[in-house]
């Protein structure tokens, strides 16, 4: 792909679709588990792997076919693992992914793997934090920088613990870093790391006092998308609150008005036209779909307009976590989701129409949808 | 020497036996001994802190260690040592 200096856009229409297998990652409660289909058509179940360890996300580097997985055991701690045969065999993990022994924090949960190309992936971890791997995982260093920002003390633990869950490289600025954690905010680097800034301005904290609701840091900011295609376009998706920007953050259009309601966790946009994003909306209390109609709302104008789509989802009490929503990156575009009930939907249509392809399964925390080439 | 009886699926995870024979003189010199046969395995036991993680018990010469106890303890020679897991998880 290349990009075009001048309108900020990538040109995406070279862009080859995809032909080889999907392999669908759905990280749960209890594993990992794997579903391949070779057309979209046919979705076949692989034996679930990691068994027994909450799997919190997954990610794939296709240059070397490794799968990392974020395995957090209650018994032996957080780690993240390797697989290079998809996920039939697993390594036990690289080192250095904690806190040194005095510091106040420790390391309990691997939330985020983001590969960033070579073999250099970052990792966002509970206690919130971020680390670095230059080698491919095998070994992990801190981005120290990011705790050390004097708004850290404003960081605090949402329902799912205090947790470093988005992590972004942007694709126009390879230096720009962008992370988000809950609670905390979105924070962005533009020298790999070294500095950071909170970009949280105009993202309403809506459970702070009435007149601290616009904080410059402390917003619990559940997911962020950043738009491959449109430079400065990003999607957020708060604890109250859809968002939209156009400036890498700087500033923040409330966008989330017309939807049944303006919470959720995951946010998905679409890989190639950056008008496009994908919400699944949720009561506040509990975490299910208004009137309990699983719906994901997708927008086509940039926020203006949301249109429900609906057809092929059921009646049911279940929520989506934050990282249970992805789409696969082939035209038209596939979109997957899980739900906290374990079921998993998709749709190979941008959304139109949506079917089941597993229930029955763990709790899910994570789908990842990997292309094989 | 002492006897350490390993949790079976970390054995597992590790290519390891499930018990293993090591020269050491406390908790730490085990967890040491481990680490050099199968890198990683210490941090899969214990916190950078130095206590055991809190869903495992470690048994010495039949005696339970506390909950998180610090691997500073003193394991004699000819000890038999059992990590495992706790009666954790649901």
């Amino acid at each position: 792909m290349e990009v075009s200096k001048s309108s900020g856009r990538i040109d995406t229409t070279r862009r080859v679709k995809g032909c080889g297998s999907v392999y669908l990652l759905v990280g749960t409660a209890k594993g990992l588990f794997r579903f391949k289909t070779d057309h979209r058509e046919e979705w076949r179940a692989l034996e679930p792997v990691l068994l027994g360890d909450p799997v919190y996300t997954s990610a794939f580097d296709p240059k070397t076919g490794t799968i990392y997985a974020g395995v957090n055991s209650e018994f032996y701690g957080p780690s993240i693992r390797r697989s290079l045969d998809w996920g039939e065999t697993w390594d036990t993990g690289g080192s250095g992914l904690q806190y040194d022994a005095e510091d106040p924090e420790r390391v309990t949960r691997v939330w985020s793997i983001r590969w960033v190309g070579e073999k250099t992936l970052y990792a966002g971890v509970e206690a919130s934090g971020l680390f670095r791997s230059t080698d491919g995982g095998d070994t992990w260093t801190e981005v120290r920088a990011l705790r050390q920002h004097p708004t850290h003390e404003t960081w605090g633990p949402g329902y799912g613990g205090k947790c470093l869950h988005t992590i972004a490289i942007d694709p126009f600025l390879p230096h720009r870093l962008y992370i988000a954690c809950s609670s905390g905010g979105i924070y962005r680097s533009d020298d790999e790391g070294e500095h950071w800034q909170p970009i949280n301005q105009g993202i309403q904290a809506e459970f702070m006092p009435e007149d601290q609701q616009f904080p410059e840091s402390g917003q619990c900011v559940h997911k962020f998308w950043l738009s491959p295609t449109l430079e400065g376009r990003i999607w957020l998706q708060n604890h109250g609150g859809v968002y939209r920007s156009d400036d890498g953050g700087d500033h923040w259009v409330s966008v989330g008005a017309q939807l049944p309601s303006d919470f959720g966790f995951p946010i998905v946009g679409h890989p190639l036209d950056p008008e496009r994003a994908y919400v699944l909306p949720l009561q506040r209390w509990p975490r299910w779909s208004p009137d309990h109609a699983l719906a994901v709302y997708r927008t086509r104008d940039g926020g203006r307009q949301w249109e429900s789509l609906q057809r092929g989802l059921p009646q049911a009490f279940t929520g989506i976590l934050r990282d249970a929503f992805t789409g696969d990156g082939r035209e038209p575009l596939g979109l997957y989701f899980g739900t906290t009930s374990g079921a998993v939907y998709g749709s190979m249509d941008e959304g139109e129409n949506w079917r089941l392809l597993a229930e029955h399964l763990p709790r899910i925390y994570s789908v990842v949808a990997v292309e094989e080439e | 020497m002492i006897t350490v009886h390993l949790p079976f699926d970390l054995a597992d995870e590790f290519h390891a036996d499930s018990v293993v024979t090591v020269q050491a003189r406390s908790c730490a010199g085990i967890l040491e001994m481990l680490n050099l046969q199968y890198p990683g395995m210490a941090s899969w036991l214990a916190e950078p802190d130095g206590r055991f993680r809190v869903h495992l018990s470690v048994f010495v010469s039949g005696r339970r260690l506390p909950t998180c106890a610090h691997v500073s303890e003193e394991v004699a020679d000819g000890s038999e040592v059992w990590i495992l897991k706790a009666i954790s998880g649901g």
